[in-house]
């Protein structure tokens, strides 16, 4: 899919197809990611993200299909391509048993980076990220996001020209959450192009330009998260209230209102013609003797839009 | 260049980072030594070296240098394992750095962790056994016993290359380990293996090295050349075999 029509290109994919074994990774996978953007890829385990992210860098070809990356082709360029890619995998690239430190020291000294100006920038970082305490600690006593803060400061020691994220902010503090956008802000400011996955899509919709779906490693659709959030159209119903197990049961099938989430105390109905589905809905809940306390009907969001382009296998996952 | 002394840098600090971890993996040829050159030595007395009467620590101190270069490669080749399961090697192939580049940081982390394991050991048993070898002969040894790891910690890295899993890995080492240290010229003299054992010690690469360490401290110097062309040109190639292997395994992570 085609996003960046007068934009220039930093990453294009095309007809991209890879096979691990039996599992078809990718199946066709086509995009493009504008230069000097925050794209973020969304879809369900499996869908082919961290492929897509070894295949940008090189670490892993693919059996057919085009890549080009800054210009470059993974597949014979891949050593200049992460020559200039900043990347924060999403399995821990510690070593374990090495302090903080340690770990910052051999990171700036495989990047190739100048070691004094690179040490003093580690120390800032570190020091934004409340990482300060722990610098001799080793990577084995430290916390789940302390450790994935100690990739992201490695990666932010670079000012390339692209950064690529997998799963960045799993178990990630908000606050470090926030100084790490407000870096990636200044990044994307000074042309840095940022691809990130996630499976947090209210930070995906709060932070990206351009969010796209993956599913089934194919696109399922690519766009800013409010137009995603447009194209898949439609209305949330949520009303508020005390309802039995029988009325939940049995309030599945009202025409144009689509139950979508249910408790004891609220219903959510998606649908394209609220006006026409409120009525109804409420004549039901009525007949059955339902406790209604409020109404509302607001548009699709982000998230909403990405479970009905991912179909039910993660239905409201981000919940 | 840079890049490579850089994952060299990474060996090394994987290496110290546990003073404890060095003690111990010194410990195995360090026993050995007191053990053999001991209780063995009396049993033996002395041993015939190139028609002459050595006594048996004399004759066992240049093969167990050689143990050394075997424990220390053995733990260290393992290690390729331990970062492609925790996502290291995808970390460390993510940076501009080649396959290539990779494999063969771990041939000189190895090489220098196992010349500077051989060196303690001989220098210690030299001391513990009060034999005497001239400047001439330890400046030889620093040359040999890297020649001698790399032979050595080739062979554990094709392995590498060759199985698939860690736990295969460590079967496959427990049964070679075992056969490279006691095939071997370390602690009894080649005559004394009957045939066709002698045939496996005779191609044996810890031989051949313990051999090479063996002229070096107590042949003249002549028969050095010989013994170190011969561990360089099999080092050689078996280096390139492993690394072929090893570069094609992590084009695809």
């Amino acid at each position: 899919m085609q996003v960046t029509s007068n934009l220039t290109v930093a990453i294009a994919i095309s007809d991209v197809w890879k096979k691990y074994g039996r599992t078809q990774a990718l199946a066709g996978l086509a995009l493009e990611v504008p230069k000097g953007s925050l794209v973020g890829l969304a879809g369900p385990n499996g869908a082919g993200k961290t492929t897509l992210v070894k295949i940008i860098l090189g670490v892993t070809s693919y059996d057919s299909g085009q890549v080009t990356v800054l210009g470059l082709a993974p597949r014979t360029q891949g050593m200049q391509i992460r020559g200039q890619t900043a990347i924060v995998h999403q399995r821990s690239g510690v070593d374990a048993f090495l302090s903080v430190w340690d770990n910052v020291q051999i990171y700036i000294r495989l990047r190739g980076l100048e070691v004094a100006a690179s040490e003093t920038k580690a120390r800032e970082l570190l020091r934004d990220f409340g990482l300060e305490k722990v610098l001799q600690q080793p990577m084995i006593m430290l916390s789940g996001g302390e450790s994935r803060k100690v990739q992201i400061v490695r990666a932010l020691l670079l000012d390339p020209p692209l950064l690529v994220m997998d799963e960045p902010t799993a178990s990630v503090d908000p606050e470090s959450r926030r100084t790490l956008w407000s870096k990636v802000r200044q990044l994307t400011s000074k042309g840095t192009t940022v691809l990130w996955t996630t499976h947090d899509l209210h930070e995906m919709a709060a932070v990206s330009d351009w969010a796209f779906v993956l599913k089934g490693g194919q696109l399922v659709r690519g766009d800013t998260p409010r137009n995603l959030a447009r194209l898949v159209g439609g209305d949330v119903i949520e009303i508020r209230g005390r309802f039995s197990e029988e009325l939940r049961a049995n309030i599945t099938e009202i025409p144009a209102a689509r139950l979508i989430r249910h408790s004891s105390t609220e219903l959510v109905f998606e649908s394209n013609s609220p006006e026409a589905a409120l009525p109804r809905v409420v004549a039901v809940l009525h007949d059955c003797e339902a406790t209604i306390s409020a109404i509302s009907i607001r548009s699709v969001t982000f998230e909403e839009a990405y479970v009905r382009l991912v179909g039910g296998e993660v239905r409201w996952a981000f919940y | 260049m840079g890049l490579l002394l850089g994952l060299v840098y990474r060996e090394l600090k994987l290496y110290t980072q546990s003073p404890t971890n060095v003690a111990l993996s010194l410990a195995t040829p360090v026993i050995y030594a007191l053990l053999l050159s001991t209780a063995l030595g009396r049993a033996v007395g002395d041993v015939i070296h190139n028609g002459n009467p050595i006594s048996y620590a004399a004759f066992a101190v240049p093969g167990l240098a050689v143990l050394a270069l075997l424990t220390s490669s053995m733990s260290n080749s393992q290690s390729l394992f331990q970062e492609r399961d925790s996502g290291m090697l995808l970390e460390i192939m993510s940076c501009p750095i080649s396959p290539r580049t990779y494999v063969l940081a771990k041939y000189f982390g190895t090489t220098i962790v196992a010349t500077c394991h051989g060196l303690l050991l001989l220098g210690s048993t030299t001391l513990l056994f009060g034999l005497r070898w001239d400047v001439l002969r330890w400046l030889a040894a620093l040359i040999g016993l890297p020649l001698g790891s790399i032979l050595i910690v080739s062979v554990y890295l094709l392995i590498c290359g060759l199985v698939k899993s860690l736990q295969t890995f460590l079967i496959a080492m427990n049964l070679l380990s075992m056969v490279m240290m006691f095939a071997s010229t370390i602690f009894t003299p080649q005559d004394a293996f009957v045939w066709p054992l002698n045939l496996l010690v005779m191609i044996n690469p810890v031989t051949i090295s313990a051999e090479m360490m063996r002229s070096i401290m107590l042949s003249p110097a002549t028969e050095w050349i010989g013994a170190l062309a011969q561990v360089t040109a099999l080092g050689t190639l078996l280096t390139i075999g492993a690394v072929r292997i090893l570069e094609h395994k992590f084009k695809q992570l």
